[in-house]
């Protein structure tokens, strides 16, 4: 995300980068009002805030103010003016034409991340510093490459042993998985291909792609780590069992998808956590004398939430498109696009189904109501309830030994 | 019917009184729920802003009118042994007389909007704990508790049993304390309910617009805050239809600020200090 700072004048910028990179922005500069429309242009879609300098006579700040509120395209850019003590007086015509806020100048730095903030609000403020990714983790290229084969029909077993093997660290914790209580067969398991054989090609990607992503995701971290895991996993395997007692009624194309949309779909907590854990430890903190949600709860305060971070960070790692609805959309199910609904639904379903039963990683209170058409697409009796949950409490102890391994 | 706006400061006012007098919750992000489920409610009484509401609701409220917004905004709120009153009648009159009087077959009770289920449960521990401390001849496995609703995702958290510690906190006061230390496991945040319980009731979906024939014929129905917001034809069909579903001497139990007047006069009102019932002559 980027400021443009148009200054048409001769002064120098002075220190406005500085300032600006500490707000988490990016500053591309224009020297003219036209110049400032190609920018905008150019990067249409990047700029989040324009800085118009008006401080001296014969300029065009206010020009250009006018012309980006009359161009449909720009309108919604919050414009901030800058101005000499001479403009003073004509600020209210400056709000009258759409600025947004004046700070005049000689003004500090402090001032100036201060009006930045405010013009943007909380939740500009998160996308900001989120699009700065600087201090985000890169999707790894393993991961990138098992992801677009999830889906694939081509790709062999052969193929995915040969990706494990290449990656000495990865094949050590899946040969520690396979031999874990959750899946020990009679004799211990020595290679990758072993592993393969011996418990299959799908349950091996799965495995694959929660030691992939545990282990990209390490530089972050999160005060119930343990439990994130093992509700991630659980979703995971309950969205597999859910989409699979729907039979035909859960399309093929998807199922693939399944097992990693669940266990990133809280990926958003994660990454708010490493930005602002002060503000989100307030957030935990308050969880028990409230009633509302965790999600709500960030809604409220950031003016963002959990999925709407994940989704950002699934856009920026170009994971697949279902997978980011699946992240984007798991506790509002009926937002996602037709095609993804019958996986957002199973994310959704089994979200709430493991924090009813205690596979939760943080203690919040759970929302009271699962999206109904949801439930509907999977055409579920009430009677399948009793054995779903006993699928689900086998799911969380496997959930719990393989989380224990990461 | 128009959608009413509801102002921040106004929203913040209605949820603020919400919260006092009745520990509900609204989210300062509904408020389009508000809207949409206020406004007729509104218009009904003649208001054109929240902020008449608001104001008539810090003045002087009537009850009723309480009740109706907290039934609108809470569809699926519900609570352990809600309206205690009753209860206490059910627990000291009612189940005594229906398991003296029918001796020989099934104890039939229909619980008609059980949401997540703390009403059938409610019954079904007022019957496990008779049996225990009375040491009753039959055991309660003869009572069957039918528990409908139409939403399923009400219905699912009531088949499991599982609730949490918001749900737990709602309505096990007083002299219902000791139900939740005997009938509930719990582990951490959640508790759940044991399986003695559950094994009497039975869930089913079931729409109230829908013919009754199904379900057979009943010795005691519940039929609790959800009539509120039903049309009055709505409601004369129903209770003429839940009427022919009763076994003669049967009882009908609704919410504590319900009432048949003016929707039927099939029943027999029997009014106690502690609350009242209908019953089928
Ligand atoms: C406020 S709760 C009442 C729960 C319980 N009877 C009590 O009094 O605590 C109302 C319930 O009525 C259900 N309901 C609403 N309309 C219904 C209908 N047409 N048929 C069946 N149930 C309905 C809702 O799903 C909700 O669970
Ligand atoms: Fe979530
Ligand atoms: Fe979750």
């Amino acid at each position: 995300m980027k400021i443009l700072a148009v200054n048409d004048t001769r002064a120098g910028l002075g220190n406005l980068k500085d300032t600006i990179e500490t707000t988490g922005f990016e500053l591309i500069t224009a020297s003219s009002g036209q110049e400032a429309l190609q920018v905008l242009e150019k990067e249409y879609g990047n700029v989040s805030l324009v800085l118009l300098y008006w401080n001296e006579p014969d300029t065009d700040g206010y020009e250009t103010l006018l012309a980006i509120k009359g161009d449909e395209r720009f309108r919604s850019i919050p414009v901030i003016m800058l101005c000499a003590d001479y403009y003073q007086p004509k600020e209210m015509q400056a709000f009258k034409a759409g600025a947004n806020a004046c700070l005049t100048i000689p003004f500090n730095q402090k001032d100036l991340a201060a009006k930045i903030s405010e013009t943007l609000g909380k939740r500009g403020m998160i996308l900001a510093k989120l699009a700065r990714i600087s201090n985000l983790p890169t999707a790894p290229p393993v991961l990138v490459a098992l992801l677009q084969k999830l889906n694939d029909e081509n790709y062999t077993i052969d193929d995915l042993v040969s990706l494990i093997e290449e990656d000495v660290a990865l094949s050590a914790k899946i040969l520690a998985v396979a031999n874990s209580p959750a899946y020990r067969g009679t004799s211990e398991i020595t290679s990758v291909r072993t592993a393969a054989v011996r418990l299959g090609f799908d349950e091996i990607k799965d495995i694959s792609m929660v030691a992939i992503i545990s282990s990209s995701l390490s530089s972050l971290t999160i005060p119930n780590l343990g439990r994130f895991w093992i509700h991630s996993l659980a979703v995971g395997y309950t969205a597999q069992v859910l989409a699979r007692r729907a039979g035909r009624k859960f399309p093929p194309r998807l199922k693939g998808y399944l097992f990693t949309a669940g266990l990133l779909h809280d990926l958003g907590s994660l990454v708010l956590y490493h930005l602002f854990s002060k503000e989100v430890q307030i957030l935990y903190d308050r969880l028990p004398e409230t009633d509302l949600t965790m999600y709500q709860l960030e809604e409220e305060s950031l003016g963002i939430d959990h999925a709407e971070v994940g989704a950002y960070v699934a856009r920026h790692w170009k994971l697949p498109e279902a997978i980011r609805e699946a992240i984007a959309f798991h506790h509002a199910p009926w937002q996602a696009s037709s095609s993804m609904k019958p996986l957002v639904s199973a994310v959704h379903l089994a979200d709430f189904i493991c924090n009813n039963q205690e596979f939760s990683w943080i203690d919040d209170n759970f929302p009271r109501e699962f999206d109904s058409s949801s439930w509907e697409l999977f055409d579920m009796d009430l009677d399948d309830v009793p054995e779903i949950i006993d699928e689900v409490k086998e799911i969380g102890q496997k959930s719990e030994i393989f989380a224990a391994l990461l | 019917m128009a959608i009413i706006k509801v102002t921040p400061q106004e929203l913040t006012e209605l949820a603020r009184f919400l919260e006092k007098v009745r520990g509900i919750v609204i989210p300062p992000n509904k408020a389009y729920l508000v809207e949409s489920r206020l406004s007729k409610l509104l218009e009904e009484n003649g208001m054109k802003s929240y902020r008449e509401l608001v104001d008539l609701l810090k003045r002087n409220p009537p009850k009723p009118l309480v009740d109706k917004i907290v039934d609108a905004m809470t569809t699926n709120e519900t609570l352990w042994f809600r309206d205690s009153g009753i209860w206490e009648i059910m627990r000291d009159e009612i189940i005594p007389d229906l398991d003296r009087r029918i001796p020989a077959r099934r104890i039939r009770i229909w619980s008609a909007a059980c949401s997540t289920g703390q009403e059938p449960y409610s019954i079904s521990m007022l019957i496990h704990r008779r049996h225990k401390e009375k040491r009753i001849a039959g055991p309660p496995s003869r009572y069957e508790i039918v528990a409908t609703d139409i939403s399923m995702s009400a219905l699912f958290l009531a088949k499991v049993g599982r609730y949490d510690r918001i749900s737990m906190s709602r309505g096990f006061t007083g002299q219902w304390a000791t139900y939740k230390d005997e009938f509930f496991k719990t582990t951490g945040n959640t508790a759940q309910i044991s399986n003695e319980i559950k094994d009497i009731v039975h869930f089913q979906r079931f729409n109230l617009s829908d013919p009754l024939t199904s379900l057979g014929k009943f010795d005691l129905v519940l039929i609790r805050n959800v009539a509120i917001y039903f049309s009055l034809d709505f409601k004369k069909e129903l209770f003429r239809k839940i009427y022919n579903a009763m076994n003669p001497g049967g009882y009908l139990i609704l919410g504590a600020s319900e009432s048949l007047r003016g929707i039927s006069s099939d029943f027999k009102l029997v009014t106690r200090p502690r609350g009242f019932y209908y019953t089928k002559v």
